[in-house]
């Protein structure tokens, strides 16, 4: 939860919005995945690594479907465990937050996915299909790890409040009613929810769903506290080699500069 | 006294709202606008009225003749085989697609796994004017032609869902993804009593119709109430219909799961059986899970059947012991479609052939009176039928 929290800081003191990539565990395969990861940290501030799920309803079709070919690759949480236990033996910076549904968590019990977590080195949960209201699920048991809650476009004032009193890192704002995947424009409704957050807590924000190019990027930086991106570094990482994942990763991290 | 689930959605630990941020707000509208409507006399005064009138309520409960001189207890069946469309589900459908206009909507979506729910959506969409989006397992599809064509003719746009085991869990996952991304002018009609809050209270209200019906035509009848009420499970609709308003009665209830090929082949639906507990759609509830918390592709021959989950309200019940779950294979099934077919005239869906075949397997005594549920009728599973049989 700390590497999180200095990640938004240090990127502020350099001038710049936290970097937040995903990639899926497990894809494009098991092996493919420990190489992708280590050219996703080279640029991310926070990296968020989703574990594959046989029935990801959060999601658009690129993810979907990365999701799928991990789970035939034979990916699956305890494995995410594993990998993320080796992985802090060279890597004791990057804050890693996995993004996984609650069935997930479900099958372990809770408390003892919130151990484990810990003891691997996790940093944070972002969970698709937990909303606030069975934040009671998981909040008491998380044990030093941080449980990132989502806002959406949809979100009422009242509820919102509800959120930002259980966020302990950031709160990572649904910029579109849908699943994940690229789009064009950013909604209005989408800034105006990271307004509405500003409006009553200094939680940092961090905007997701529907975000690909640096120009989007850009122009958050004066807004948000940091941006996500998923889908499209999936589709680049099936259709393209590892430069262009690099050269793709390099050009968004450069647009995350306010300056 | 019963009075789930609570102000969270809960029956015991199970339910719950476990859907993504952007559907809290539609749910809450929907809690507030049934609320709304309970105590709403000109909503229940329609809704009672299209029940008689373009439904076909109340139906029937004949006494099988034949079939209980056969078992050696009397048989009631509850014939909501001879509801318009040719099951319970449109009880649902009504009754749903009523709250969505009162709430604004312009358009219904919904899934379907046979079609049955698919087909009682279109066709309230076309009698109440509301656009319509059915999404169905691409396997699904190829065995249904019928109800596909069904639908379409009724005006409804069918979207074949290709992900994962292209059945009805996969519909599910899109119209989910449907509804998320039209949440302003869209209602998600929930065919079943899953899903997250408050979607299994509603159906189970619309659905109690039936049980309200049967209990007050045995005590016509009879006199008194029956010993046993038996229904099918998959989701759970068409039972927790007819159990809910003999809950407080003496009467024991039996949900009957589709058994498959036998619940140690694994290939079965048999949910509580299974006794794995997870959360999928929505809801905590009885899952079948694989090793690390995938969710379980499961078999039967009934498609209205398959499903690896079971209602939050049912898994109560099953907890509390105030229902026995008990499950029907394939084989059982059949014997059911059989017997009845041919010592009543009576053709059943194969969904509802698994609470009849399970009366020839089941330890109910002599003399008891029996009332089973059945849910629809079979002329959609004609073609899986005549494979079973070899029938050239």
């Amino acid at each position: 939860m700390n590497r999180i929290v200095d990640a938004f800081n240090k990127a502020k003191s350099n001038n710049r919005i936290c970097f937040i990539p995903f990639c899926e565990f497990g894809y494009p395969s098991l092996e493919g995945f420990s190489k992708v990861i280590n050219i996703i940290c080279k640029y991310g501030d926070i990296v968020e690594v989703g574990i594959p799920f046989s029935d990801p309803i959060a999601d658009g079709p690129i993810i979907q479907r990365a999701s799928d070919i991990a789970i035939k690759n034979g990916a699956n949480i305890s494995k995410a465990f594993e990998w993320l236990y080796n992985f802090r033996k060279d890597n004791k910076s990057t804050p890693i937050v996995f993004m996984l549904y609650y069935n997930l968590i479900h099958y372990i019990g809770v408390k003892e996915f919130f151990k484990i977590a810990r003891d691997m080195g996790l940093d944070g949960v972002i969970i698709p299909d937990l909303p606030i209201e069975e934040s009671d699920n998981v909040y008491p048991y998380r044990d030093g790890v941080s449980v990132i809650w989502l806002a959406s476009v949809t979100t009422s004032d009242k509820r919102l409040k509800k959120i930002v009193e259980k966020s302990d890192s950031f709160i990572y704002c649904v910029s579109v009613k849908g699943v994940t995947g690229p789009r064009d424009e950013i909604s209005k409704d989408g800034l105006d929810l990271i307004r509405r957050i500003k409006k009553i807590s200094p939680i940092p924000t961090a905007l997701g769903f529907g975000l690909k190019s640096k120009e989007q990027i850009k122009s958050l930086t004066s807004l948000a506290d940091g941006v996500i991106v998923g889908s499209e570094i999936v589709r680049i990482i099936e259709d393209s080699n590892d430069d262009e994942l690099e050269r793709y990763l390099e050009e968004l991290k450069s647009a995350t500069s306010m300056l | 006294m019963y009075n789930l689930p609570d102000e969270r959605g809960y029956f015991g630990e199970y339910g719950g709202r476990f859907v993504p941020e952007t559907l809290m707000e539609p749910l809450l509208q929907l809690e507030e606008a049934y609320s709304k409507v309970k105590n709403d006399e000109t909503f229940w005064q329609e809704f009672n009225r299209l029940l008689q009138e373009y439904v076909g309520r109340p139906t029937p409960l004949y006494y099988a003749v034949r079939l209980s001189e056969k078992l050696g207890f009397k048989v009631y069946l509850k014939r909501e085989d001879l509801c318009h469309t040719g099951a319970h589900k449109i009880n649902n459908c009504i009754g749903q697609a009523l709250l969505a206009i009162r709430m604004g909507k312009s358009r219904i979506i919904a899934e379907t796994g046979a079609g049955q729910h698919g087909v009682a959506t279109a066709t309230v969409a076309s009698l109440l004017g509301l656009r319509c989006t059915i999404y169905m397992g691409e396997e699904d599809m190829a065995r249904q032609k019928m109800n596909v064509f069904r639908m379409k003719l009724l005006g409804a746009e069918v979207v074949p869902v290709s992900s994962g085991s292209k059945t009805l869990k996969e519909a599910i996952n899109s119209a989910l993804r449907d509804w998320v991304t039209n949440i302003d002018d869209t209602h998600y009609l929930i065919g079943s009593v899953i899903g997250p809050h408050p979607y299994p209270m509603i159906v189970r209200d619309f659905q109690s119709v039936i049980g309200r019906e049967a209990r007050k035509q045995i005590l016509e009848k009879e006199e008194r109430l029956p010993d046993y009420v038996v229904a099918c499970v998959g989701g759970g609709s068409n039972s927790i219909g007819i159990f809910y308003p003999f809950l407080n009665d003496d009467v024991r209830l039996i949900g009957v799961e589709g058994g498959g090929l036998g619940l140690e082949t694994k290939k079965h639906s048999a949910s509580i059986s299974n006794s794995q507990i997870g959360v999928l759609h929505g809801c905590r509830m009885y899952l079948m899970q694989e090793e690390w918390g995938n969710i379980m592709n499961t078999y039967s021959i009934s498609a209205g059947l398959d499903y690896p989950g079971v209602g939050p309200e049912h898994s109560y019940l099953k907890d509390i012991g105030r229902v026995r779950y008990e499950y029907a294979t394939d084989d059982v099934a059949l014997k059911g479609f059989r017997e009845l077919s041919q010592l009543e005239g009576i053709i059943p869906a194969l969904e509802s052939a698994h609470a009849v075949g399970y009366l020839f397997v089941s330890d109910i005594p002599k003399d008891s009176i029996v009332i089973v549920n059945l849910s629809g009728r079979g002329d959609k599973d004609l073609d899986i039928v005549m494979r079973e049989m070899n029938y050239e």
